[in-house]
């Protein structure tokens, strides 16, 4: 029966998103633009999704943030999702191109687009196990929803970030449950799928558009994080959105539209720190406009207004808007949760970990090499990758850019915002994953297939152009498949959800025995950050690198400083890995040594220990892959036996 | 006007092959990336 109530809860939200998205678009009349049912369908969810999240942050900080305060705001949506629905009804008119050349592909395409909605859906049943997700993206909104407001969260990259995204999540969770969400992750990555699908259809036939679309939900970055939570993928479909509405208001010289593609984008902006590159991007090519100075006005605006809450949120209590990237450059003072100090240090660890490569002109040139042949680990384009389709297809692309007759508009905008956003973002210095390039991917995805297709007809090479997407189809199906195979042994089992966390969440047994044996009076510090989502007691995550609340740094030796900082936070538990309280001759740092020298005086008192099992992929550990058995122990914190 | 089909139909069929060999070389040089689960799920099958 609960199960039922949160499918209900999911349908409702949806329906509420796409009520606001429908809501919007009849206000301005951007329905007129787009060319299909899924386009207006993608559309109108994604542009409500992001609405339905910006109501939220005004209610997160007014303190009215329970299920209270959102069935009557999802409540509103579905009314006017009521009221506009004649918006969806009437975008089954006809599409663009009809011609349907190939219904046997048709037929397999569409064969195969249930089993990967299938894959899916297998991960949508089943319990959060991402290790980003459960340190951040649903262990956020849930510290927000347990506290009944936003909080301001005094952590790098996993903490203080625009949370705009975070706030449906805090939704799904409130109104319906862990069920609710996950499927919720599900459907937002599947809003990506149909927009892909739908802008395809504007130049090719169905098959060619669902090829597209599937290429799209099965790439290796998609499957990473479309359905466990992670962001990018969402981002993307505002992108993609923006974009589309971008072109149209250029076309029509509609400012309407112009606000509305503002709005798109400053939903990217509030979801996540690179969508201030896209809208900068978009901004640039408003201006190659005759009336570019003043679109641009209007969509940075727009854009302002749907996305700058966050930057204002962080703004206001760190004096950073986008913290702690410009916390040194600004010269802020020294509070007690960051320091110039400890931002210098997170700096140079950040680099460390994040740039593999130099920022200069040959690596930004080939970094597309690097990041499809897998040549720097770093980059994790393996696994999480964008998969190979744009390689197989450059010389076809490159063909088709050549001929003017193919070059239309869309296909040079969006050449344009995803080859700016590559840039500034590589030109940066922030994170090289290619994972974080997945926003813009749809966009070159869709100019890339387009010229081919164009090329491929023309030049009546066809075959190879459909044997390079079959073959991306087979490879990538086959790892979706693979991956799937994880939470189908969930889902076709008895398995408990509390048995699937241990399988494949490093350390969820430990705080399981914490969450039975300790009670709420109590406050347990943690090192491994992938389990902050499971506490159902007070917390504190005790990142070595990215929170300077309790200075964990492995270069700090000051017993004395550290005890007085944990003692501030309420914290008498500590859970540790076993490399930060046991020192090896390999591993002298100096938080080890303190803490050694915390348990030889007895001011940390252990009380159990856990064999714990670490796995570089929950994927490739089914079927061999390398795991990393240790111990996590749980010390109990006695202040009398501590250094003063 | 037959030499020049002939021709622009040889053309046609060197383009296509280059092509072809173009996207098996790319895709054996990809799949180098998942090496190690290919290994890995083979030994599962075959033992």
């Amino acid at each position: 029966m609960d199960n039922v109530f949160q499918v209900a809860a999911l349908i409702a939200l949806v329906a509420s998103c796409a009520g606001f998205g429908a809501a919007i678009l009849r206000l301005v009349g951007a329905h007129s633009v787009v060319r299909n049912g899924a386009e207006t369908c993608g559309l109108g969810f994604v542009l409500g999704m992001g609405a339905f999240a910006w109501v939220l942050f005004f209610m997160g900080i007014a303190g009215a943030f329970s299920p209270q305060a959102f069935w009557p705001i999802t409540g509103f949506g579905i009314i006017l999702l009521a009221v506009n629905a004649g918006i969806y009804r009437g975008a089954t008119a006809t599409p663009v191109v009809a011609t349907q050349k190939y219904p046997l592909w048709l037929i397999i395409l569409l064969a195969l687009l249930v089993v990967v909605l299938a894959f899916d859906l297998l991960e949508g049943i089943s319990p959060p196990a991402d290790a980003d997700t459960l340190a951040s993206h649903f262990a956020v909104p849930r510290q927000f929803l347990l506290a009944g407001r936003i909080e301001f969260v005094p952590r790098a990259v996993t903490g203080a970030i625009p949370m705009l995204l975070h706030m449906t999540y805090a939704a799904a969770l409130g109104i319906g449950g862990e069920l609710t969400l996950t499927l919720w992750a599900m459907v937002t990555g599947w809003a990506a799928g149909l927009m892909v699908y739908g802008v395809a259809r504007r130049f090719a036939d169905p098959a060619g558009a669902l090829a597209l679309a599937i290429v799209f939900l099965t790439t290796p970055a998609v499957l990473y994080g479309g359905g466990g939570g992670q962001v990018e993928v969402p981002c993307a479909a505002f992108a993609l959105a923006s974009a589309i509405v971008l072109v149209a208001g250029l076309k029509s010289g509609s400012w309407r539209l112009i606000a509305v593609a503002g709005l798109l984008a400053g939903f990217f902006v509030g979801a996540k720190y690179f969508g201030l590159i896209f809208a900068g991007a978009a901004g640039l090519v408003l201006l190659f406009h005759r009336q570019g100075i003043r679109f641009a006005l209007v969509f940075g605006v727009t854009a302002l207004v749907a996305g700058a809450q966050w930057y204002a949120w962080n703004w206001w209590h760190s004096g950073d808007p986008v913290f702690p990237s410009l916390f040194l450059a600004l010269g802020l003072p020294d509070t007690s949760f960051w320091t110039a100090d400890y931002g210098k240090y997170h700096r140079a660890y950040y680099v460390e970990a994040e740039n593999p490569l130099a920022r200069t002109v040959v690596n930004w040139l080939l970094y597309p090499v690097y990041a499809t042949f897998d040549m720097v680990p770093k980059l994790e384009s393996g696994r999480t990758g964008l998969g190979v389709l744009l390689f197989l297809l450059l010389p076809l692309t490159v063909v088709g850019a050549y001929r003017k007759q193919f070059r239309d508009r869309e296909t040079i905008i969006f050449f344009a915002l995803a080859a700016i956003f590559f840039t500034v973002w590589f030109a940066s210095g922030t994170t090289q994953r290619v994972r974080h390039l997945l926003p813009v991917y749809p966009l070159l995805l869709i100019a890339c297939f387009a010229l081919a297709l164009k090329a491929s007809e023309a030049y009546a090479v066809i075959r190879p152009f459909s044997a390079a997407v079959f073959l991306v189809l087979i490879v990538q199906a086959g790892g979706h498949a693979l991956f799937a195979s994880n939470y189908a042994k969930h889902v076709f089992s008895n398995e408990t959800r509390r048995e699937f966390q241990e399988r494949n969440i490093r350390a969820a047994n430990a705080v399981f025995w914490i969450n039975d044996n300790l009670s709420r009076r109590d406050r347990v510090a943690y090192t491994p950050r992938g389990i902050a989502y499971l506490f159902a007691i007070p917390s504190f995550m005790l990142h070595p690198h990215s929170q300077a609340l309790i200075d964990f740094r492995p270069s700090l030796d000051d017993g004395g400083k550290f005890i007085a900082s944990t003692t501030k936070q309420g914290i008498n538990y500590f859970l540790l890995d076993e490399p930060w309280h046991r020192m090896g001759s390999e591993n002298a740092i100096g938080s080890m040594r303190m803490m050694k020298a915390f348990i030889a005086s007895g001011c940390l008192k252990k009380i159990k220990a856990f064999p714990i099992i670490g796995m570089s992929s929950r994927t490739l550990a089914q079927v061999g892959g390398e795991t990393d058995a240790s111990t996590i122990a749980l010390f109990r914190h006695h202040p009398e036996n501590c250094p003063a | 006007m037959t030499g020049q089909n002939s021709s622009r139909g040889r053309l046609h069929t060197g383009l296509s092959a280059l092509l072809w060999v173009w996207i098996l070389a790319v895709f054996a040089a990809y799949l180098q990336n998942y090496a190690e689960p290919i290994r890995l799920i083979f030994g599962v099958l075959f033992g």
